[in-house]
This record gives C-alpha cells, sequence and structure tokens, in this order.
C-alpha cells in the first residue's frame, strides 16, 4: 500500500527562556493509506507534539514531512481533521451546527450540508440530539459530536489526540467501537495518540511506542488480530504485555 | 415566603407567576419605605420641603399627563442611545485589536489604565469649555464613562477564547476574518456583554449628573437641577424615581433578555468575572 503520510528526521524543539526543551528527534515514519496508527508513550514522551505538527498548528524545527508526497506546509489545512483531548466544540452552535462548521468552510450549501451532517451524527448515534447545545451533552456525547463533526469534514487524515482519555471506562470503551465502526465504513488514515495500552491494542494495525525525552520511536507493535477484537484472546493479551513493557523499558 | 424561595422549583414558570413571585418577594421593602416616608413627613408638616406621598404621587400624574417627565426621560435616554452606540462600536474594536495584536495592547494598555479610574463626570468642565452645553457634550462624556470598561472586557475576552476553539478552527480552514466572525467574536461575547452592561450603567449615572451641569434645556438631570430655583422638591423626587425605573428596566429586561439569549443559553457564564468599575 502506498505511504500517506512519510516522516523523515523529525526534530521539534520549544525554545524556552532559559533552557531548549527537545520534545522529538530523529523520528522516520511512514503511515499507510487507510492505516489505523496509535501511537502510546508515557506523559511528556511527545505524542501530542507529533500530532501538533501533522495537524499544521506547529512547526517543526528540523526534518520533513510529506503527505500524499507533498510537503505538509504546501498542503494546507483542507485535508486534515483533529479530535481533541479537551472538549472543543464550539458552545455557541447546537451539536447539529457544530458538525456542518466544516462544510460551512468548505462552502457546501445549506440542503447538502445539513444532509451530510445528520449523516454523521448518525453514525455517531446522536440524531436525537441535533439541536441540543453542547453544555447539555455529556462528556461522551461532546466526543461524539467532536468525532461527527471532524468525520464529516471528510479529511483524508484524522488525527486524535486522547480523544476518550477523560470520559469513564465504559463510555470510553463504546466510543472505541464507534470509532472502529466509522473507520471501517470510510477507511480514512488515522493517527491515534493515547497513553491507554489496552486501547491501543484494540484499535490499532500497527502500534508506535515513543520513548521519552527527547522523543523518539522506540518499537513498532504490528497487531495482526481480526475486527472485532475480543480483549480475552490469549494474542490480545499478549500484545498488550509487549506493548507495557516496551512502554516501560522506552 | 423566604422557605418558599429557596425551595427551587424545577418547572418553568409562567411570566404572570415570575411576576408574581417578584413583587411578593419585593414589595415589602418599598412599603416600609413608603410608610417610613409618609410619618416622617407629617411628623415634619413641611409640605414644600418635605412632602406626604400624596403630594408627590399627584405632582407625577400631572408631570406624566402633560408629558413632561416623559420628554426629559426621552432627551436623556436618547443622549445614553446614542453614547452606547458610539462607546459599543469603539469599545469593541479597541478591545479586540489590544487583544489581537501585541502592539495595539501595548500602546492601549497603558492608556486604558490611566483613564480607567477617572470618573466620566470630572472631566465635565473641559468638555463644557470645548463644545459647550449640550448633546455634544453629554454625549462625549457618557461615551467616555462606557468605552472604557468595554474596551478593556472586550481585550480580556478576545484573550481569553479557548486556543482549542481556534485549533478546531483552524483545522477546518476556518482563518482570518471567518475565525473572527465566527469564533473569536462568540467566544469572548460573555465578556463583552459584562463590559457593555457595566458600560451601560457607567454612562446612565455619568450622563445624568453630567446633565445637571452640562445639559442646556433638556434631560431628567437637568429637569431635577432646574427644579430646585422653584422649590419643587415633588418634581426632583419624580425625576429621580425615573431615572431608577429606566435604568431598572435597562437592566432587567434589556440586558439579562440579551444574555439570555446567547450566553446563558450557550452555558458560556459560569467562568466570566466582570472587571471594571
Ligand atoms: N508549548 C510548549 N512549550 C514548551 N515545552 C513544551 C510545549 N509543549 C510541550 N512541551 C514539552 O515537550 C515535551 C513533550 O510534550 P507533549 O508533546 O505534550 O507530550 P505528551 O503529549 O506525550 O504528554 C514535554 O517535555 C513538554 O514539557
Ligand atoms: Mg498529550
Amino acid at each position: 500500500m502506498r505511504s500517506k503520510v512519510s516522516i523523515q528526521k523529525l526534530t521539534m524543539s520549544y525554545y524556552l527562556k532559559d533552557r531548549v526543551v527537545t520534545a522529538l528527534n530523529g523520528i522516520d515514519l511512514e503511515i499507510a493509506d487507510g492505516e489505523f496508527l496509535v501511537v502510546v508513550g508515557l506523559s511528556g514522551c511527545g505524542k501530542t507534539t507529533l500530532l501538533n505538527i501533522l495537524a499544521g498548528f506547529i512547526k517543526p524545527t528540523g526534518g520533513e514531512i510529506l503527505l500524499d508526497g507533498k510537503p505538509i506546509a504546501q498542503a494546507g489545512l483542507m485535508n486534515r481533521g483533529v479530535v481533541f483531548q479537551e472538549y472543543a466544540l464550539f458552545p455557541w452552535r447546537t451539536a447539529l451546527q457544530n458538525v456542518e462548521f466544516g462544510l460551512e468552510m468548505k462552502g457546501v450549501d445549506r440542503k447538502n450540508r445539513r444532509e451530510i451532517a445528520l449523516k454523521y451524527l448518525d453514525l455517531v448515534h446522536l440524531t436525537n440530539f441535533t439541536n441540543i447545545y453542547p453544555h447539555h451533552l455529556s462528556g461522551g456525547m461532546k466526543q461524539r459530536v467532536a468525532v461527527a463533526r471532524a468525520y464529516a469534514y471528510e479529511p483524508e487524515f484524522m488525527l486524535m489526540d486522547e480523544p476518550f482519555g477523560a470520559l469513564d471506562a465504559q463510555t470510553r470503551e463504546s466510543l472505541q467501537a464507534l470509532t472502529v465502526e466509522v473507520w471501517q465504513k470510510t477507511r480514512k488514515t488515522i493517527f491515534y495518540v493515547t497513553h491507554n495500552i489496552g486501547e491501543a491494542v484494540y484499535l490499532a494495525d500497527r502500534i508506535i511506542v515513543l520513548a521519552g525525552q527527547p522523543g523518539r520511536i522506540y518499537k513498532e507493535i504490528r497487531v495482526d488480530l481480526p475486527r472485532p477484537r475480543d480483549s480475552f484472546d490469549p494474542r490480545y493479551v499478549e500484545l498488550e504485555r509487549e506493548t507495557t513493557r516496551a512502554v516501560r523499558q522506552g | 415566603m423566604q422557605a418558599e424561595q429557596e425551595i427551587q422549583l424545577p418547572r418553568a414558570s409562567s411570566m404572570w407567576e415570575k411576576t408574581w413571585q417578584w413583587c411578593a418577594a419585593n414589595l415589602p421593602s418599598f412599603i416600609v419605605i413608603f410608610a417610613l416616608w409618609e410619618i416622617v413627613s407629617r411628623i415634619w408638616g413641611d409640605p414644600v420641603l418635605f412632602p406626604t406621598l400624596e403630594v408627590i404621587a399627584s405632582r407625577g400624574w400631572e408631570l406624566t399627563k402633560s408629558g413632561i417627565l416623559l420628554k426629559h426621560t426621552f432627551a436623556t435616554a436618547y443622549r445614553i442611545l446614542g453614547s452606547m452606540v458610539l462607546a459599543i462600536s469603539l469599545g469593541v474594536l479597541i478591545g479586540f485589536a489590544m487583544g489581537r495584536y501585541r502592539i495595539w495592547e501595548r500602546f492601549w494598555l497603558p492608556i486604558v489604565a490611566v483613564l480607567l479610574p477617572i470618573p466620566a463626570l470630572a472631566w465635565t468642565p473641559v468638555v463644557v469649555l470645548w463644545f459647550g452645553l449640550g448633546d455634544v457634550t453629554m454625549i462625549f462624556i457618557t461615551t467616555f464613562g462606557a468605552v472604557l470598561p468595554i474596551i478593556s472586557n472586550t481585550w480580556t475576552g478576545a484573550k481569553s477564547v479557548n486556543p482549542a476553539w481556534i485549533r478546531a478552527a483552524n483545522s477546518m480552514n476556518c482563518g482570518g476574518h471567518r475565525l473572527f466572525f465566527r469564533i473569536i467574536f462568540p467566544g469572548s461575547l460573555p465578556f463583552i456583554l459584562s463590559g457593555v452592561r457595566v458600560g451601560l450603567a457607567r454612562a446612565w449615572r455619568a450622563g445624568v449628573a453630567a446633565e445637571m451641569v452640562a445639559a442646556s434645556d433638556w434631560g431628567l438631570g437637568y429637569a431635577i437641577f432646574a427644579s430646585r430655583e422653584f422649590l419643587d422638591i415633588s418634581f426632583m423626587l419624580c425625576g429621580i424615581a425615573m431615572i431608577g425605573l429606566v435604568g431598572f428596566v435597562m437592566e432587567k429586561f434589556i440586558f439579562q433578555n440579551i444574555e439570555t439569549m446567547t450566553v446563558i443559553k450557550w452555558g458560556m457564564m459560569e467562568d466570566v468575572q466582570v472587571g471594571g468599575g
């Protein structure tokens, strides 16, 4: 399969007043088209930094990133969707209007906009909450709207930064299942960041273990389990153990 | 009554119910004050210096019927409205410039900090010498009173827009003026509204007070001050009541409704601190 994203010798340093923090050092990574890639690592190892660079929010201090073979700076922002760890819904827009936002930006007309937005709200099982403002929604529902919003924009490349980290275990599990379901339907490339190893094994085609300070790739683990995955499968448990060990050693 | 108020019923009550509840809760205070006034005026026994409620009320009716009181009220309200339009336009513009551009922040911040504590009224003599008595002077003073809290709140609001909103918008190709109108403006609306509310209160106060010295022939402040020539205390009291009433109506019916329809409906009022006196 061809490469969707190609990262070469990527480094990122934050220049603070009194010192320089090198968050990423020499990252080389290829992400295949349609792949579900999960990055794990301890807090502070540079996961969010990597995602922010791929999203185009910050510029790396070194290295090169190609998206569909083109330098990412020239790719613009048109083809990336982002789901954030914190709730980033717009409070002044209803669930439906939030999902419509990206389509509005693309210049899709009102009727089509509504249709597409409703389709994605349906995909995250929220059709009954279209006209509700975010502050009336639970944490899990908010993140479902955020997922629908990112997907409705129909990006080629989806970036998710610990999107379900703040939710309770049950809600998180159902949203993980939902994420896989949506991914299987749309087949978009996903770059997913988490520090939850169970989540990584459940979601990933391939797990990248980042080791901290400065962040570098410590290990790559291919998850060759069929979907939907069964967390009691011995192979699943073994992969969890392998990932845990890699995260600890890194 | 106290106990009833503390039990918050979850259902929405009708407008009549609300009005009734409001009266039941607040009327006793007024009744006590009126009773005290009546007692003092009877004891004092001077119908000119301390008129009874009946005298005041009949004078009030007279003034309302002839339309004089309303005419003065409109004169004041019209000046305040004009200066609010000016103050909001200027204040929001400067506040956003400060919140989004470093250089404007550096330029305006010391100016705002120095001017904010000065009562607008203090400028009256200066402005009267510049523009003479009348509307220009009045609008200048009230605009000055209103604009500073609007600037300072808009500035705070623009700076405190959640960066995650901006990034989310950016990731969907929303930048420049689209970012401003769709994200920055609604995102800072709770602060802007707080600023406008404080500004309006300041303008109303400064406006009425300035009319006493600087208005030429119309306006509540002017009318109250002028009626001292005729020892018309009833007129003064009716004017004062009118000032309170209009201020109350602006706050309760206009402002609270705007907030209820926007930032409160959106659940954005939880973490807003009101700034500016
Ligand atoms: N804006 C920033 N300025 C300075 N240092 C930063 C900034 N963002 C992150 N860092 C530092 O970079 C390192 C990686 O952070 P981050 O990418 O947030 O890690 P993670 O998401 O894996 O927890 C940390 O040491 C963090 O302190
Ligand atoms: Mg992070």
